[in-house]
């Protein structure tokens, strides 16, 4: 394809559109990064921060410090792996039967499925359930409750259905079951969904704080949103018994709040660019043919 | 659809014709595997969804904590008279709900979708990706820091925003403090913080497009745009329809931790809505049966609009949820 | 029947497990901690605090007290913020802490007390075993004890702050004070206007550009405190409860006065000497913006937050801004008053179970006199062990560098900590007692409390929410001149009344005169 003078100026507004959107995008970013990196007065200047006009190191010194960020970090990235790959194994289990036309009863099961998007019991049944399970402080209670997201198993049903039926039916024909077909040939079909579901998934544990709130007592087990938000929304570090020796600590209140919330945006956040590959346009079809 | 294989309404027909269900149970015997892989699933259904369901009755109950759910008082309505008739601004703000989340649905819907359409037609692959991971750097910060960055950078006086607008020579917007933009301020932020993250289903579903079909419409002469309309959007319409349908069942929450992050005295009449009335209620009192009842009250009209929009889909010839 | 397990069988599967799971949760045996049968074992005391969680059980001042008391502890630790949903699932299975040290507010306790979670204990017992502790508590304020007593009964061990009494005061710009040739802060409404003007047309920061505003106003989040000095020089607090000239209770909002001071305000916003932004900031633009010299007063400080290690007087320093305090300013009558929230807070709340257990219940109490009011149990509960984890200096008890409070279990055991008047010595030093002695005590000044502080009012949990939004949003329209204070004051003073307002009057004059009777 040879372009033509009318795509290539597309091209171009494009790409000029696309940077200025990017520097919006961006803003917040930079701009909780360089608050983090602020002195107290730095960090109360009103107006535009894209770097700090007087540098300080404290706040971060202070955040990576301490002991339970780094135990919440641990816990955040257990539940996080395990939890997201429990997530994408069942859904898949789940999506493969509803994506079949012939499965007896799909609608009905579907509906069943449905149905829990909009009734839910509440907090006080939800937490006896936990407590008789016996899932009170236990990392358990970040995986299983949360195993499958509805919204997200109905949209991995539709990717599923889109896959043309002789795909599955030359499996057969070959001897294969539907356990097989799901592992060997459906998943692999579908990883950029797969992809996008698991970066759903794995953002939606990471930033997760309710139930750790909730259902986890003992501060071994804690995840690093708990730790956040102790530090941003009730100032912990400042204590109201603060003497003279803790006032630069209160003085650095801002900053170590931006560090505190971009200590724990960064892990997350480098997720995508390494599930990006999954998306390049093709792949599907590619290893169809292949 | 395939007319041997259909079960679409064999429910209830199969207790009535014996016949039929030795019909069935071949069909299920058919599908053992499938029904092997679904099954777990049910279970935690039923264990993690439907057991806890009891609690909705607390809707219609004065919950006494230490008598537990089951021997609280039944009240009947009155969580929902309280709801309906005890503020003179119920109406208002059921309103402003419908109206934001209106807004947040026509403008905020198509948004990801234009911005996936046009990360797509980007040639450049090294720009592309870079584009896509940048666009969804808001959707990681909470509304509560968000907020601050918000009113420094709207600010009439020495926000960037208003300096532009100056330099075009309007006069300056005081975007979080007037109420006749109040809303649009709202719709715009949520569209800035959720359009990047919100591209990334719709990536999943482009890549999945042949590079066959493009091919032969190139033969047939069409240029990118002709693409786009014939190839492009038709190949991703089912995940618009779907996510589409699943998206109305938000009419009644217009961004709870956004307008109370956002709000003030002086747009309340705009922008306060069901949750942030409940919130302010609420706080007088430990009301989880108010709660409740919001919930079950809010639930009951997502899902019945979620069934309407899923029977206009089908009947437009859809794919729809069932 | 049985072809049709696959989906009959699915579906009775799932009922059967939800009426197993329902049955499960809706009894639940368990009752509150610590029934020792045997005597001479310890008995297990559970704590509950939504501050100060610490980082481990059997931390050093966990142990400290178990040792001394003979107990066993048992903490319950809950987040700040969602303590009310913590407690809530945690009472609805049955079980009641025996200390509940969390923020309730007068509402919940009287629901507490409706719903039986929190026990009733007489004022003479907690008198006899917390001797010390109630004679500083009355000290402070004497009536005490209202703030915990509702169907005659008596709901908890009374807590107080002192400085919630002492006032909000305005704060000025030091520097720019002397730029428009003020050498002391303005003393009435008159200088106030004057000051305000000349910081927002006379370049005070010199830079050559109009950029200044006398000062802004909370507008967003705690309309409270918005321009209450302004309010104060008329003698009201918009969202207090006060006594009128005639022996009648009324509500600041609605009142003469405050239309006044709308008007006056109006009078400044119109004339461009408040921050037309004030509608959308909170405390944290209220402190930027003095620190970034875009306004040259605040008035939402305490004497506290002033001091060099405050809110407002750290910053400051920080910056190179001179912060000199002010007086409350005087008003049309020549007096000065100043805006409070009181020094009452709701009181210190027991589990239920500890009504019916009287050695527990004693124990307890003697527990929490030696925590508040004895040295060695005071700073060991907040500070931890001399030398080890705080060094005396001056007098004054400061955690060694590296010390973290979690660690040791500061604060979490000690509800009362900064909340007795006997103890102040090892939170302020001289030099800040001095400060503070300096700047609140002031010939002719009356503090503004509510008349109904800390009082049960049962139309106030009916109507409070919806008649605050009420005048949060009648009051903004106001000061900007969207709604006048003629007509649309009476407008809005009629639909406060209709709204709900009538009702908390009549309630508020009921309790006052039953109070004087």
């Amino acid at each position: 394809m040879k372009p033509t003078r009318g795509n290539q100026i597309f091209q171009a507004v494009l790409i000029v559109f696309m940077i200025l959107l990017c520097i919006v995008m961006l803003y917040p970013f930079v701009h909780m990064l360089s608050i983090s990196l602020s002195t107290p007065a730095e960090s109360l200047r009103t107006g535009i921060h894209l770097y700090p006009r007087e540098v300080s190191f404290y706040a971060w010194e202070r955040v990576l410090s301490r002991s339970d960020i780094w135990i919440g970090f641990g816990n955040s990235v257990f539940r996080t792996v395990v939890g997201t790959i429990c997530s994408i194994v069942f859904m898949s289990m789940g999506a493969y039967p509803l994506s079949r036309k012939y499965l007896p009863h799909r609608s009905f099961f579907t509906m069943l499925i449905v149905f829990t998007m909009f009734f839910s019991g509440g907090l006080i049944p939800t937490y006896f359930l936990i407590k008789n399970l016996g899932l009170i402080d236990t990392r358990l209670v970040y995986i299983i409750p949360g195993l499958i997201s509805t919204f997200s198993m109905l949209i991995l049903r539709n990717f599923f259905q889109a896959i043309p039926e002789e795909v599955e039916d030359s499996a057969k024909i070959d001897g294969a079951n539907d356990l097989q077909i799901l592992f060997r040939i459906i998943m692999p079909l579908s990883l950029p969904v797969l992809a996008t579901l698991s970066l759903w998934s794995a953002v939606g544990h990471w930033n997760a704080w309710f139930d750790a709130v909730l259902y986890i007592q003992d501060p071994a087990k804690q995840v690093l949103t708990t730790f956040l938000r102790r530090v941003v929304i009730t100032g912990e570090d400042v204590s109201i018994f603060s003497s003279d020796s803790q006032s630069a600590v209160l003085g650095y209140a801002e900053p170590i709040k931006a560090a505190t919330l971009m200590f724990t945006a960064l892990p997350i956040i480098v997720v995508y660019p390494f599930l990006q590959k999954y998306f390049v346009k093709g792949t599907m079809v590619g290893s169809l043919k292949g | 659809m395939n007319p041997v294989t259909s079960p679409e309404s064999g429910g209830q027909a199969v207790t009535r014709k014996p016949s039929k269900l030795a019909k069935t149970w071949k069909e299920y015997k058919k599908c053992r595997y499938l029904f092997l892989l679904l099954t777990p699933v049910l279970i935690w259904y039923a264990i993690f969804a439907y057991a806890p369901l009891y609690g909705i009755q607390l809707a219609f109950k004065d919950f006494r904590i230490m008598e537990g759910i089951w021997n609280s008082p039944w009240v009947g309505f009155k969580h929902f008279e309280f709801l309906f008739f005890h503020s003179p601004d119920f109406f208002k703000i059921l309103r402003n709900t419908v109206v934001i989340s209106f807004y947040h649905i026509i403008f905020g819907f198509p948004a990801p979708i234009i911005l996936a359409l046009l990360i797509n037609e980007i040639r450049f692959s090294k720009f592309k990706k870079i584009t896509q991971s940048l666009t969804y750097l808001p959707h990681f910060f909470s509304w509560v820091i968000l907020s601050g960055i918000l009113l420094t950078l709207l600010s009439p006086s020495t926000g960037v925003v208003n300096y532009l607008i100056e330099l075009v020579g309007l006069k300056p917007i005081y975007f979080l403090g007037d109420p006749n933009y109040f809303r649009f301020t709202l719709v715009t932020s949520a569209i800035w913080k959720e359009i990047g993250w919100g591209t990334i289903i719709y990536l999943a579903a482009l890549s999945g497009i042949s590079p066959d079909l493009y091919e032969a419409a190139v033969m047939d002469g069409a240029n990118r745009w002709k693409q786009t309309l014939k190839i492009t959007l038709p190949s991703i319409l089912p995940v618009v329809v779907l996510m589409f349908i699943l998206r109305t069942g938000g009419i009644l929450d217009a961004g709870f931790d956004q307008i109370l992050n956002l709000y003030s005295p002086a747009t309340y009449e705009v922008a306060d809505i069901l949750d942030t009335y409940v919130y302010r209620v609420g706080l007088q009192n430990f009301q989880f049966s108010l709660t409740t009842a919001v919930g079950l009250f809010k639930n009951l009209i997502a899902f019945t609009l979620v069934l309407m929009t899923n029977y206009v889909a089908k009947k437009l010839g859809q794919e729809g949820l069932f | 029947m049985k072809k049709r397990i696959g989906f009959t069988g699915l579906t009775a599967l799932m009922l059967a497990a939800s009426a197993l799971l329902s049955g499960c949760g809706g009894s639940s045996e368990e009752s509150g901690a610590g029934k020792a049968t045997d005597t001479n074992a310890p008995m297990t005391v559970t704590i509950a605090n939504n501050w100060g969680a610490p980082e481990a059980d059997n931390n050093f001042v966990q142990k400290y007290l178990e040792q001394k008391f003979n107990i066993k502890i048992k903490n319950v630790k809950f987040e700040t913020e969602t303590w009310k949903e913590q407690l809530g699932v945690m009472l609805a299975s049955g079980d009641i802490p025996d200390i509940l040290a969390v923020d309730g507010t007068v509402g919940d306790m009287v629901q507490w007390a409706d719903q039986g979670v929190i026990a009733n204990i007489s004022v003479d017992e907690i008198k006899q075993y917390m001797p010390k502790y109630t004679a500083d508590v009355e000290g402070v304020d004497p009536k005490a004890w209202e703030a915990g007593s509702y169907n005659d009964k008596n709901w908890g061990v009374p807590k107080v702050w002192s400085n919630g009494s002492t006032g909000f005061m305005p704060a000025y710009n030091g520097q720019w004070l002397k730029a428009i040739g003020y050498d002391q802060p303005p003393q009435n409404l008159n200088e106030l206007e004057d000051v305000l003007t000349k910081f927002t047309l006379e370049d005070p920061d010199g830079n050559g550009k109009k950029d200044t505003y006398g000062m802004t106003g909370r507008g967003k989040d705690a309309q409270t405190q918005m321009f209450n000095s302004v309010f104060a020089a008329y003698g009201v607090n918009p969202y207090q409860f006060k006594l009128g000239k005639d022996g009648k209770v009324e509500y600041g909002a609605v009142t003469e006065e405050a239309r006044a001071a709308l008007t006056l305000l109006n009078k400044w916003y119109t004339a461009g000497i408040i921050d037309p932004e004030f509608i959308t900031d909170g405390n944290g633009e209220i402190q930027t913006k003095f620190i970034s010299l875009r306004t040259g007063m605040l008035d939402t400080g305490m004497w506290h937050h002033l001091y060099k290690d405050g809110y407002f007087g750290l910053v400051s320093a920080d910056k190179g801004i001179e912060l000199v305090p002010g007086t409350p300013v005087a008003g049309p009558d020549g007096q000065k008053y100043a805006m409070s929230n009181g020094a009452l807070q709701p009181p210190l709340f027991f589990g239920v179970q500890l009504e019916k257990d009287e050695a527990k219940r004693q124990k307890i109490l003697e527990m929490l006199e030696y925590v508040a009011t004895d040295d060695t149990g005071y700073l060991t509960t907040l500070f931890g062990e001399e030398g080890q984890s705080y060094d005396m200096q001056d007098g004054l008890p400061v955690l060694k560098e590296g010390i973290k409070a979690a660690e040791w279990g500061l604060s979490f055991y000690n509800p009362f900590g900064g909340k007795v008047q006997a103890m102040e010595k090892y939170h302020f030093s001289p030099d800040k007692i001095a400060f503070r002695d300096k700047y609140t005590n002031i010939d002719g000044l009356t503090i503004l409390t509510d008349l109904m502080q800390s009082t049960v009012m049962s139309t106030k949990a009916q109507y409070e929410a919806i008649l605050t939004t009420l005048q949060a949003q009648y009051y903004i329209k106001a000061i900007t001149g969207e709604a006048n204070t003629d007509k649309g004051f009476d407008d809005f003073k009629a639909q406060w009344l209709n709204s709900g307002g009538q009702a908390e009057l009549d309630e508020a004059q009921q309790i006052y005169e039953a109070r004087q009777g």
